[in-house]
């Protein structure tokens, strides 16, 4: 028996070290694409990153960061961090798996060295194909949160299972004490480990109850989810609820500083439940006990919802249920009573505290660092930083389908949509303000539009009207009921089609279901199709079994991706293992069957649980297989177990030792086949582009004035901002995200310096940019002026400001020009009337100085005229966002001192047309004063030379062997692409022999073949472009031969 | 009932002794003192802070604050002997057998 845990626990190391070296080994040497720059930043500087934020993971990557030699071996360390996770993750699969299996097979807990090795087998077996597992593997080997909370997850469940060891004794209590510790710091990484909480409640029912039953179960599944709700719903807005209570009171009552009322709340809380504890563990006065424990619950601020009504309501029922639950138990079970009474207070005490990690992000983000997201630098401001409150709310029980108008209702004459309005905003007073102490301003109310109620259906799937093409491709055309409505469009009457719940549901089967969870569950345990983005054709991103006859009966194209290292294939073996092991484990009676119900539960909340709740919307930018790995790994529990019925089927025909070996050798190489599929396509060795176009990007731009960098995609705004905060890449360049400008707090902080870069050059004023004020500014909008009959007629505001200026050309009452920036601001924008605050015209002046122009550095190609305006024409925009307003502003307020660049990535248009007034210089386009046409070069030809000859990097794309998924894929073909542009430029321009360099240059850095470019369609042009410039060269010879021979004559 | 009662009392219900308890709070007070070290001045509109990156706030303050946490796990799962704790441990150490 010793023997067992000793081979247990030195398998269980040898696994961790196993999986160590194989993550080490396809570790990603610099941070990754998508969120893991930010995420890098956010833990190696601790900035604020995206809602709702990772503030565990923040402080334990902060840790790893140290241990970087200098800053560029960083996001080594962090990656490295994420696979010792991911290492102990598979570790503790193991050690999950053992213990289940030691319960079945040798309930004596007695085992022989047969039953021992078969016990290990299983466990070694599942803890292997999930470590070679398509989708946890691609977690383990980057900067991103996923693998520490897969290890949070994986603890929590073992934690579960050492209770169950050891209970009934009171002293196991510890366990789930420590289980709430985990669950509440595991909210500061990730909210996923929340769901195992259902799964714990069945172990805890399953070992306590004396005779477990169907009602009892469904009881517990209740109960469970209760507590999740609590927490989800409850506790995690609740809190900063409350918070925000306090802090108003003591800032705005009081005038204490700010945190104060915070602070104050929190130590009342743990002081109560505190008291809570030390009162039940005594056991003696229950009326006192009572009190603590009643008031620090409802101080958790569980019971608030949004308006007073309802939050009053669940106070008053909880604490009457909560007095009724203690009276009772105390007068049939005392010592059972004050126990859970107990440990539920400590538990409780255990996640707040967990939940604390936050003050993190609260310390930070009131200390204005160069990263902070949604600033949450206050109790209002975290909970909708918590509740991810600016991507908007998908309905989940009750709301809208895709075809659903906007309400709609009267006021006076107009028609106007209708809003429901919510939650104060509040921020902190600026010296604008006028307050000479802290103070929290209202700033106005968050606001939701409300849609038609009679086109509200209940457990809406089909909810955004973006994706109202993809909806019918999924689902078919709505054949629900019909609604006829007032359309403000049309002016008339017109009748609406909404989707039948049956046309839901198919989306959910569908879509929800079949593409965004099944098809990932078979990526890990069939097989995959290729690497590409799937979007439903039978061409990219399938399942595939590598089984010819069933993949075209799936019809995924086996063809597609054959080949590629994108491809893999495990002829399903690792599907039937699992298989194979859930019916073998509800075939060992009782127990079996219990452990069967929990691993399936913790398989359905980390998977099916999640689809329902996320309620996706088509076409995802990128696929979100890793969201679902808890899943995954409960499968993999099952994997194990199908090793075992192997290994127990085949002792029938052979003896066991013989039996042992055969079913080991022959289940060993499901997960050694997985390996040798997926190894080519996670092994991220040797690859830094992500870092290298961070910091590219930055380099793009010229040395001088402090250049401001337009960001707009994932995968330009975090390497750029990765760059200057981990690498301190040119600390002078500012970026500057033009989707968050949209938002007041991100605009706001444009208004602060960064390291070397001075705050951006607005010309509007603050009070004018934050939310709730200019949101939205017409443009030239239509006005009604009485004509010469003294009938109205309707007139663009600006031919009206032209005719008062033709009528009066003295008196200009807005300004010298009216169509200037500087007066659109000062007569119109920042009026005091609001209904005044439009853009009176279509077509914006903006004065140019030659002279700053010259010294500057913008470069200004032979034969064109800086003119004395800019001229920025709004035509066919009817309004303007705020990032609209701000860049017209920034350009104003740049004064051309202060150069500005987009990068090539983003699309500028989708807020204001400059398409004619940008000069590429690099992988940046620099904003000009000029019009550049389309027949002109639109690049300048030294700088980018510059950039691709000396300053930039390519990112280990000169070794053809390296693995580039599809990002990196596109990422090298927009360098490639640029190598070729400019040698073709290069060549037009005469300058063969730089053209002639550049193109060595492209040959000798870009080497991968398999860029998404097309890449022999870009060989073609490479091999094009060098006969051109060598018949060029060679005519120039010729000519000077030619010169020779005729002085020889 | 009121004989149940003090059977009950003679146990404690606690799966945590003293040292347990003294082990958490240590633990918590060590992570209030990393938010501590934490604070500081921060950017201003005027000026750009350095010292919101210095050792104290971005390398100390985090190693503070993860090893209370780290302290308070342990103390959650310390074993306590048995005479420190009449009821729970005894049994725990039989069962770890």
């Amino acid at each position: 028996m010793q023997s067992y845990h000793i081979y247990n626990r030195l398998t269980g190391f040898g696994v961790f070290l196993t999986a160590t070296i194989v993550y080490t080994l396809t570790l990603e040497p610099s941070s990754s694409f998508w969120d893991c720059p930010e995420f890098i930043t956010s833990a190696a500087r601790l900035e604020v990153g995206h809602p709702p934020g990772a503030p565990l993971f923040m402080l334990l990557g902060n840790l790893f960061s140290h241990l970087a030699s200098d800053p560029s071996k960083i996001a080594w360390w962090i990656n490295w961090m994420n696979a010792l996770f991911s290492a102990a993750c598979v570790t503790f699969l193991f050690w999950t798996i053992t213990a289940l299996l030691r319960k079945l097979l040798t309930p004596r807990q007695y085992e022989d060295r047969i039953q021992t090795a078969t016990i290990l087998t299983g466990g070694l077996i599942g803890a292997l194909i999930y470590l070679f597992s398509d989708t946890f593997w691609y977690s383990a080997v980057e900067g991103e949160v996923y693998s520490c909370s897969s290890f949070f997850t994986a603890l929590t469940f073992w934690s579960v299972l050492k209770w169950e060891t050891y209970a009934p004794a009171p002293s196991a209590d510890r366990w789930l004490i420590f289980i709430a510790l985990l669950i509440g710091l595991s909210i500061g990484v990730h909210l996923l480990n929340l769901l195992c909480i259902p799964a714990i409640g069945l172990v805890i029912y399953y070992r306590l109850s004396s005779r477990p039953n169907g009602k009892g179960v469904s009881g517990v599944l209740i109960l469970s989810a209760l507590i999740v709700a609590l927490v989800l719903f409850g506790l995690l807005p609740g809190m900063m609820r409350l918070a925000g209570k306090f802090e108003l009171m003591a800032v705005n009552g009081l005038g204490l500083p700010y945190h104060t009322g915070t602070c104050l709340h929190f130590l009342l809380l743990l002081m109560l439940l505190t008291l809570c504890i030390i009162l039940s563990a005594r056991s003696r006065h229950r009326l006192p006990a009572a009190a603590a424990a009643l008031s620090g619950l409802l101080l958790t601020g569980m019971t608030l919802r949004e308006s007073a009504a309802t939050s009053w309501t669940i106070t008053l029922t909880a604490s009457v249920l909560l007095g009724y639950l203690l009276h009772r138990g105390w007068h049939r079970a005392p010592a059972t009573t004050w126990r859970i009474l107990h440990t539920s207070a400590c538990a409780l005490l255990m996640l707040v505290i967990g939940y604390s990690t936050y003050a993190v992000i609260l310390i930070r983000a009131s200390d204005n660092p160069p990263m902070n997201q949604q600033a949450p630098d206050n109790p209002f401001a975290l909970q909708s930083y918590l509740g991810r409150e600016q991507y908007g709310e998908k309905p989940l029980l009750y709301g809208q389908t895709y075809i659903s108008p906007l309400a709609l209702k009267q006021e006076g004459n107009t028609l106007r949509y209708e809003t429901k309005e919510g939650a104060p905003i509040y921020r902190r007073a600026q010296p604008a303000d006028g307050h000479s102490r802290p103070h929290y301003v209202e700033i106005g109310r968050k606001t939701d539009y409300v849609y038609e109620p009679e086109t509200c259906v209940w457990f809406p799937r089909m909810h955004d009207a973006r994706y109202a093409a993809e909806y019918r491709w999924w689902a078919g055309e709505p054949t629900g009921r019909t609604i006829s409505r007032y359309d403000p469009q049309t002016g008339s009457r017109q009748n609406v089609t909404i989707p039948s719940a049956g046309q839901h549901l198919r989306f959910l089967l569908r879509y929800q279901i079949g593409f965004m969870y099944v098809r990932y569950f078979l990526w890990n345990f069939v097989g995959r199709q290729n690497d590409q983005q799937g979007h439903g054709d039978s061409l990219k991103g399938n399942w595939l079994s590598g089984i010819g006859p069933i993949d075209r009966l799936a019809g995924h194209d086996p063809d597609s991706g054959a080949g590629t290292k994108g491809r893999n294939v495990y002829y399903a073996f690792p599907l039937l293992l699992g298989l194979i092991g859930l019916y073998w484990q509800r075939r060992q009676g009782a127990r079996g069957r219990r452990q069967s119900h929990i691993v399936g539960l913790l398989f359905f909340m980390t998977g099916l649980a999640i689809v329902l709740y996320l309620n996706d919307t088509p076409r995802q930018p990128r696929e979100r297989d890793y969201v679902f790995a808890g899943s995954f790994y409960a499968f993999a529990i099952w994997t194990g177990m199908g090793a075992v019925a192997l290994i127990r089927l085949l002792s029938r025909y052979l003896q066991g030792p013989k039996a042992w070996l055969a079913g080991s050798l022959v289940t060993l190489a499901v997960p050694l086949q997985m390996a040798g599929q997926n190894w080519d396509d996670h092994d991220r060795s040797g690859r830094t582009l992500c870092r290298d176009m961070g910091a590219n990007f930055r380099n793009s731009l010229q040395r001088e004035g402090h250049p401001v960098l337009f960001v707009m995609g994932d995968n330009d705004t975090f390497p750029v901002w990765y760059g200057g905060e981990v690498e301190g890449i040119r600390p002078d360049v500012r970026a500057c995200n033009l989707m968050y400008l949209s938002g007041g707090v991100y605009a706001a902080q444009m208004r602060l310096p960064v390291r070397e870069a001075p705050p951006l050059p607005f010309t509007l004023p603050e009070q004018f940019c934050q939310d709730g004020i200019l949101d939205f500014v017409r443009v030239n909008p239509s006005i009604l002026v009485p004509d010469a009959d003294g009938q109205p007629r309707e007139v663009s505001l600006k031919t009206q400001i032209e005719a008062i200026y033709r009528q009066n050309p003295e008196k200009k009452p807005f300004g010298e020009d009216p169509f200037e920036w500087k007066n659109i601001v000062r007569y119109w924008l920042t009026s005091d009337d609001p209904a005044m605050r439009c853009i009176p015209t279509d077509e914006i002046h903006i004065p140019v100085d030659r002279e700053t122009v010259a010294r500057s550095g913008i470069p200004v190609p032979p034969g064109t005229t800086v003119p004395d305006t800019m001229v920025i024409r709004l035509k066919d925009r009817s309004h303007l966002i705020r990032t609209g307003l701000l860049l017209i502003d920034l350009i104003a307020g740049s004064q051309w001192e202060r150069p500005l660049y987009v990068t090539i990535t983003s699309g500028l248009n989708e807020y204001i047309d400059l398409s004619e007034h940008l000069i590429q210089e690099g992988l940046a386009y620099r904003i000009v004063p000029y019009e550049v046409k389309p027949t002109d070069l639109g690049m300048d030809l030294d700088r980018t030379y510059d950039c691709v000859m000396n300053r930039f990097e390519y990112g280990g794309l000169d070794n053809p062997d390296i693995y580039l998924d599809e990002t990196n894929r596109n990422m090298g073909a927009l360098l490639q692409n640029l190598q070729i542009v400019l040698a073709m430029e290069l060549y037009r321009d005469g300058q063969t022999e730089r053209a002639r360099k550049v193109l060595e240059k492209s040959q000798e850095t870009i080497r991968c073949r398999e860029l998404n470019n097309d890449d022999r369609h870009a060989q073609a042009q490479i091999a094009h472009l060098y006969r051109l410039i060598e018949q060029q060269e060679n005519g120039k010879k010729e000519k000077e031969q030619n010169k020779r021979k005729e002085t020889k004559i | 009932m009121k004989e149940t009662d003090k059977k009950d009392r003679k146990q404690s219900v606690s799966p945590l002794a003293r040292t347990n308890y003294l082990l958490i709070v240590i633990g918590y007070l060590t992570v209030l003192t990393g938010f501590l070290l934490l604070t500081g001045p921060g950017t201003t509109s005027t000026h750009f802070e350095p010292d919101l990156f210095s050792v104290r706030r971005t390398a100390v303050a985090p190693a503070v604050t993860l090893a209370g946490f780290f302290l308070i796990g342990f103390g959650v799962l310390y074993p306590v002997r048995p005479s420190e704790n009449e009821s729970g441990t005894g049994s725990t150490r039989q069962h770890q057998s």
